[in-house]
């Protein structure tokens, strides 16, 4: 019998070897593919630009990447995937700089931007605008506050995003709702109301910092001081975002969901058309226009509604150059970000992926314009932008979201909890936190 | 003569040296290295580690999120490793027969065990989702209210433990049916002289028979279970309310979402003594069932 159990083990664990092994002989397969790559007599030089995400985006930034290695033939660069979350890619690419053998190209959620740069990790791209005359002014002011720390510049906005509010138009019809957005929180709530019914319910709210942070913002409270150095997510105005997810939750017309896989779970609720409402980010409006054809129903998108300041944050990565490397890798890899991030390119990945189109002169082009005409719900996104603010960067931010979201998920589980007293609680701790 | 002599005496040192230095190179240097890493502050990219001496152990045992880390690590790993003992123990009284059906079954129950556990993850996900998954409309035909399984700070942990549950039975079932086999059927022939009934057999012979492979089985379930990081990770992220926040995904939690490398690698010296008492008794137990054999 013992010797059947072996079999068994050692049969899985051969079968296991195996599918390493194809792993990476898959790897060098493809580095053998760099041998052939155009050169000019010199080598030329490479650089990895390493990315988080599959999907549209992946897709995007290989074509981005073979459209810039064809461009010219100086410089190669490798995209690597590394990993479904902006975590994932941090996390990879923290080792690999500790490891010294960092990617030259690489992107930055916005809240990590400082961190990363206070600690060397990446480095200020102010010379090489300079020697470039690179026109900072024409990108979009709301999102060029999180690429920027002590007054220079660490990143590129590439993959920027904004929270929006999405919804089905036909279910509005069929409650006798009009086809325009919720535009005040009384409104929102008020629809829920009316959306609920069946097994249809008013809003899907995934507990997450930061659909949260946006409510906030809306009512013009804030998840920290202006100097960061002070939480105030319990302040009157921010309160009022806590008060309004605790109603709608008691009177069962919101709808939380938790836990790891929390905005995956809403996504698939309002996709089945079980909620009318959702708040989600500018990146998913590709994703919801298809849906939403295959599923035969209408989508509508606004702005988050206006609690009374209208203020919203953004989202999404930045691109950056990180420290370490050599001076000729750092040449290619501001050459590589300049065409990421070009007026052109701006506009393909922006209709490819939904995400917002960075540059002032990109939003105003006429191919951008004509493709709002076609698909006008991606020109929300934009407009919403007039009144983006900056999210934190502090260095312990990382801690008080997990603070803030714990915090969250007691109030929402338990609609009746005690909101003031938890959120009083949370913004102690971190507030201590902060003064480290 | 005496060269050869010379040669044997470096000869074995030269052939194990390749696994030594492996051994050394991937598990004493990394071990060493992180108690080195847990008396310091550092985040990992900068330059400079701050050596703080034991304020990072002072501030994990005196943080509410860290005793209730332990506390979460030590309900998965009692909970998972008693009732995967018992069901496997079961399982394989039962199974412990040569017929196609019962062979069939023995394959059909090891098989989570080689799936990868972010696949199980995934498909637990979809089975405990609270309104179109499976096991809530097994509930609700039987009448029973909906579960919230992975979305409740009361409900999350148990979730996880179960997933742990059938992940490892699999596994023990073989190898208790590997020590149920190796019982001399002459104990059984004599048993049934007695004409006691069956479960009187099953619990004074079969048990007692088998206990040094269960005993077996306990060390290293705890040792596995201890180690959870993939369904964490995957299904919860440690919450709701950090109700399913273990020891290793902490660990990672607190390495690479906070940066604090030297908190982590201070957890990690807590894993690493938890681990090291665990196996201290799996060799004094390993070291009787060798006394029990030759008994």
């Amino acid at each position: 019998m013992f010797k059947r159990v072996l079999a068994i083990i050692l049969a899985s664990s051969v079968l296991l070897a195996a599918t390493a092994c194809g792993s990476s002989t898959a790897q060098t397969e493809t580095e053998g593919d760099q041998s052939s790559a155009p050169s000019r007599g010199n080598e030329p030089i490479i650089i990895e630009f390493w990315y988080a995400f599959g999907g549209t985006v992946e897709e995007n930034t290989n074509r981005l990447v073979e459209e810039f290695n064809a461009s010219q033939d100086e410089i190669i660069v490798k995209a690597e995937y590394q990993g479904g979350s902006y975590n994932d890619l941090h996390t990879k690419v923290q080792s690999a700089f500790a490891a010294k053998n960092p990617p030259a190209v690489t992107l930055n959620e916005i809240t990590v931007i400082k961190n990363f740069a206070e600690n060397g990790m990446t480095q200020p791209l102010d010379p090489y605008m300079e020697q470039d005359n690179f026109d900072l002014d024409d990108f979009i002011p709301g999102l060029l506050s999180n690429t920027q720390v002590d007054g220079k510049t660490y990143g590129l906005p590439y993959l920027r995003s904004t929270p929006l509010i999405y919804y089905n138009a036909t279910l509005f019809e069929k409650a006798g709702l009009g086809k325009d957005a919720p535009k005040t929180m009384d409104e929102l709530l008020e629809f829920s109301r009316k959306l609920t019914q069946g097994e249809v319910i008013g809003l899907s709210t995934p507990i997450t910092t930061w659909t949260y942070e946006a409510l906030v913002d809306s009512y013009g409270g804030r998840l920290l001081n202006e100097e960061e150095t002070e939480a105030v997510f319990n302040s009157p105005k921010a309160m009022k975002a806590m008060e309004l997810y605790q109603q709608g939750i008691r009177e069962n017309v919101f709808k939380n969901t938790t836990g790891g896989d929390a905005t995956s779970q809403a996504k698939l609720e309002f996709q089945n058309q079980r909620s009318a409402m959702i708040l989600g980010s500018t990146a998913d409006l590709a994703y919801y226009v298809q849906i939403a054809k295959e599923n035969g129903f209408e989508l509508g998108a606004g702005f988050i509604p206006n609690g009374g300041e209208g203020s919203v944050p953004t989202g999404g990565a930045n691109l950056v150059m990180v420290n370490g490397i050599t001076e000729e890798q750092a040449y290619a890899a501001w050459e590589f970000m300049k065409f990421v991030t070009s007026k052109e390119q701006t506009i393909k990945s922006s209709i490819a992926t939904g995400y917002l189109p960075a540059r002032i002169s990109a939003k105003g082009d006429t191919v951008m314009q004509d493709f709002y005409k076609e698909q006008p719900l991606f020109r929300v996104a934009v407009d919403q932008l007039e009144t983006a603010i900056p999210r934190p960067m502090a260095e312990n931010f990382p801690k008080v979201n997990s603070l803030l979201l714990d915090a969250l998920t007691e109030c929402l589980i338990d609609p009746s909890a005690d909101a003031q007293a938890i959120m009083d609680a949370a913004v102690e701790e971190s507030d201590a936190l902060l003064a480290q | 003569m005496k060269g050869g002599k010379k040669k044997r005496k470096i000869l074995p040192y030269f052939l194990v040296a390749p696994s030594i230095v492996f051994f050394l190179v991937f598990y004493i240097y990394p071990i060493l290295y992180n108690m080195y890493l847990s008396f310091f502050e550092w985040n990992l990219i900068s330059p400079t580690k701050d050596f703080v001496g034991f304020q990072n152990f002072k501030s994990l045992f005196s943080s509410d999120e860290f005793l209730e880390v332990i506390s979460n690590s030590l309900i998965y790993m009692g909970t998972v490793v008693f009732f995967t003992v018992i069901i496997a123990l079961l399982l394989a009284v039962w199974l412990n027969k040569n017929s196609f059906i019962h062979t069939m079954i023995q394959g059909l129950v090891f098989s989570p065990y080689i799936i990868s556990f972010v696949s199980v993850s995934f498909v637990w996900m979809w089975l405990m989702d609270v309104d179109y998954g499976l096991l809530n409309y097994f509930l609700g035909l039987l009448g029973f209210e909906k579960c919230q399984w992975i979305n409740h700070p009361d409900t999350a942990l148990l979730s996880i433990i179960l997933v742990g549950i059938w992940k490892l039975v699999g596994y023990d079932t073989l190898v208790i049916i590997g020590g149920l086999q190796s019982i001399p059927k002459s104990i059984y022939e004599s048993v049934a002289m007695d004409a006691r009934p069956s479960w009187k057999t099953f619990l004074q012979i079969t048990v007692p028979m088998v206990s040094p492979t269960l005993f077996f089985l306990v060390i290293v379930n705890l040792i596995t279970s201890a180690k959870v990081f993939e369904t964490i990770a995957i299904m919860t992220k440690g919450g709701p309310l950090n109700s399913t926040n273990t020891l290793v995904y902490y660990i990672y939690k607190v390495a690479f979402d906070y940066f604090e490398i030297g908190s982590a690698s201070a957890a990690g010296v807590v894993l690493f003594v938890i681990l090291a008492i665990i196996t201290f008794f799996y060799f004094k137990i390993l070291s009787n069932k060798v006394n029990y054999a030759s008994d």
